[in-house]
């Protein structure tokens, strides 16, 4: 019972995923509608096992890595009903449901405790740390998503191609506004993930920077970000140049992460 | 039981010269009145009248036998009608035509959203004055509903075929809204001005900047007294914060390289830049476009999109059609067995308060049953009597045969079912 309940919404996304893949190759209408529902229906299947384990268990969500690839999966899912009810970027589907996916496969391969109790625990420290991070990384994913988006677009405009799902896809405009604003905010989150992760080394190991890989990585990656956001109008990062930035970046951010597996 | 048909007569855009349209248009207030004298033609049972801009359609439902010879000259007070210019048809090609009229099929501009509300306010009107009935209330909500249908499943006139649409849909796929980009055009040829037609409603005429030699040409391109004209030599300059450039000089700016636009991208922080290029010969070198965040598209690119768009409009327009056809057939199918819904629910019926009287009689003299035994002996009944009648029942509802007017009357004697009520008789 605990496993249908927990791939059900899997499922779900999958389905909505082929339906999606399939809407590219065939101009059926139907097929992102019914997508779209179903992501809908899977996030809505996610909410209330949360709710369920929150209210009626009294487990809070976020204390196991189990936790958080859903809670991501399921953040992107809600960001991208958003994107599709309020800006109309039904286009957008097939790289948002493809990345719920992933995230959500991530969460049945890493299933073990953060310690947020006990002597290792870091206080407070690790209990935003991994709040943030979770935000953090959701928020790149979204930059990754909108960068390539508006290279493929970009592309496709180029070789003067308007039709299927290039008709479709936001305004190179819109994108690089949304990619902005989610580099931004990425950017403010990471500063809070490595402060926080500075505060959580110096409890457990004595020293706020120490010689793991993901807290270095995470500073370079923080620094290029700062120029970025930053610098963006003095060293001309927009349009092209600016999504390939964000790309470049939000993929550093992504090994960074991964180290710390 | 009498069949009423469906009928239109209409004159539209197509038909009909602007002139004579103009005599049979009617407001929305005037139209009343309309179907008021219109029902007093003893051939008409139901009637809705549309009337736009474009078109004058009467829909209606006729009398078997009755025609719209006279019809709207008695309506209207006028001696001969201009039947050159009018189209009639019936049934199954009337309902085919309200499809197609509310699914902007038969719109000037195809795809367009506006006839499917003009249809739902006629249909309204016609409600409000009670000039239709159970004919027309089943054909308007069903057209309604295949416009919907079209407009969700099709892509009918989302396609641009002109080139200045193709111009706006570009700009409109790198800036999204264009109100606050600012537009330079550079040349006021012909080629430009057409494109200029389709690209100005989009635009903030304060944004907009015309460079041409002849100061006067350039301002009756334009006609927008808000609209700056500048000079040649301000060209460089005012680039800087440009978004899109049109140009239709007749002349190659040359010195106007790709190495020049490298420079000036730089300059404006690589913000994108549209340019369009509509001269002959070709005012922007093809390198130019090769640069990113620099979108060069000359007339032969435009029209290129436009063939496409052509093509992939025509194929949807044929998906559109086999909807139409779909539905009109599924809408006289129903209407089919609509017909013979009243014979088998007074089958249903006869055969009920049979069973229900025999099981009365039956469970009177075995008074010693328990209430579980009669609840079975009652189930048993039923089950014999809906299997019993599920053989004739489905060849009613699916057999095509079986639903025309002598075997359906031949049916009702046969089990004495009594004839159904015809609000038209």
């Amino acid at each position: 019972m605990e496993y249908f309940l927990i791939l059900s919404p899997l499922v779900l996304y999958f389905l909505a995923t082929l339906l999606y893949l399939t809407r590219l190759l065939v101009n059926r209408p139907v097929l992102g509608f019914v997508g779209l529902r179903l992501v809908v229906l899977g996030a809505g299947l996610q909410i209330a096992q949360f709710a369920h384990r929150a209210w009626v268990l009294g487990q809070l969500p976020l204390l196991e890595f189990f936790d958080f690839f859903r809670l991501a999966a399921l953040l992107l899912a809600v960001i991208f009903v958003g994107l599709c009810v309020f800006k109309k970027y039904y286009a957008t589907a097939p790289l948002f449901v493809v990345s719920i996916d992933i995230l959500y496969l991530f969460s049945l391969t890493y299933q073990n405790s953060f310690p947020l109790t006990g002597h290792n625990s870091g206080g407070a420290y690790l209990f935003i740390h991994i709040g943030s991070l979770f935000l953090t990384m959701v928020a790149f994913w979204v930059v990754l998503i909108t960068a390539i988006l508006y290279l493929v677009a970009e592309n496709k405009i180029h070789k003067k191609e308007f039709s299927g799902w290039m008709a479709k896809l936001p305004s190179l405009s819109e994108l690089e506004s949304l990619n902005d604003t989610m580099t931004t905010l990425a950017f403010i989150l990471l500063t809070l993930v490595i402060v926080t992760g500075a505060g959580y080394a110096k409890i457990t190991q004595g020293h706020y920077l120490t010689m793991d890989f993901k807290q270095w990585g995470a500073v370079v990656v923080w620094g290029y970000f700062a120029c970025m956001t930053n610098f963006r109008q003095r060293l001309g990062l927009f349009g092209h140049r600016g999504a390939v930035w964000a790309l470049c970046g939000s993929v550093a951010m992504g090994v960074v992460f991964a180290a710390g597996f | 039981m009498t069949t009423l048909n469906y009928a239109v007569l209409g004159m539209n855009h197509k038909t009909a010269p602007v002139a004579l349209r103009e005599k049979f248009s009617l407001s929305a207030q005037a139209i009343p009145d309309f179907l008021r004298r219109l029902m007093s033609h003893n051939g008409l049972a139901e009637s809705v009248v549309l009337s736009t801009c474009n078109r004058f359609e009467l829909y209606t439902a006729l009398k078997p036998g009755a025609s719209f010879d006279g019809v709207l000259e008695g309506t209207l007070g006028s001696e001969n009608l201009p039947e050159e210019h009018f189209y009639r048809c019936q049934d199954r090609e009337a309902v085919s035509h309200l499809f197609r009229v509310t699914a902007s099929l038969d719109s000037l501009v195809l795809g367009e959203n506006q006839i499917a509300g003009q249809v739902k306010q006629a249909y309204q009107l016609a409600q409000e004055q009670k000039t239709i009935g159970p004919y027309l209330n089943r054909l308007f909500p069903r057209a309604l509903h295949v416009a919907k249908r079209i407009k969700t499943e099709t892509e009918v006139g989302k396609r641009q075929v002109s080139v200045g649409s193709v111009a706006v849909q570009l700009a409109k796929k790198i800036f999204g809204d264009l109100s606050k980009k600012s537009v330079v055009l550079l040349g006021a040829g012909k080629v430009g001005e057409l494109v200029w037609q389709h690209l100005a409603p989009h635009c903030d005429a304060n944004r907009v900047t015309v460079i041409n030699r002849s100061r006067d040409r350039a301002a009756r391109m334009v006609a927008d007294q808000a609209v700056r004209i500048a000079d040649f030599k301000d060209l460089d300059e005012i680039l800087l914060t440009t978004d899109i450039l049109m140009t239709s000089l007749s002349t190659t700016l040359t010195d106007h390289d790709a190495a020049w636009f490298a420079k000036l991208m730089q300059k404006r922080g690589n913000e994108p830049l549209l340019l369009i290029d509509l001269g002959m010969p070709r005012n922007l070198l093809p390198g130019v476009g090769k640069l990113p965040d620099v979108y060069l598209y000359n007339v032969d690119d435009l029209q290129t999109v436009a063939a496409q768009n052509q093509n992939l409009r025509q194929s949807e327009i044929q998906r559109a059609q086999g909807i139409i056809s779909e539905e009109t057939e599924l809408f006289f199918t129903r209407r089919e067995q609509a017909i013979v819904l009243p014979t088998i629910a007074g089958l249903n019926r006869k055969f009920e308060e049979i069973r229900c009287r025999e099981l009365k009689k039956s469970l009177a003299k075995l008074g010693h049953l328990s209430a579980s035994d009669c609840d079975a002996i009652d189930r048993l009944t039923q089950s014999i009597v809906n299997k019993a009648l599920h053989d004739p029942i489905l060849m009613l509802r699916t057999d095509k045969e079986s639903r025309e007017g002598q075997f359906l009357s031949s049916f009702k004697r046969m089990f004495r079912l009594g004839e159904d009520e015809d609000e038209y008789q």
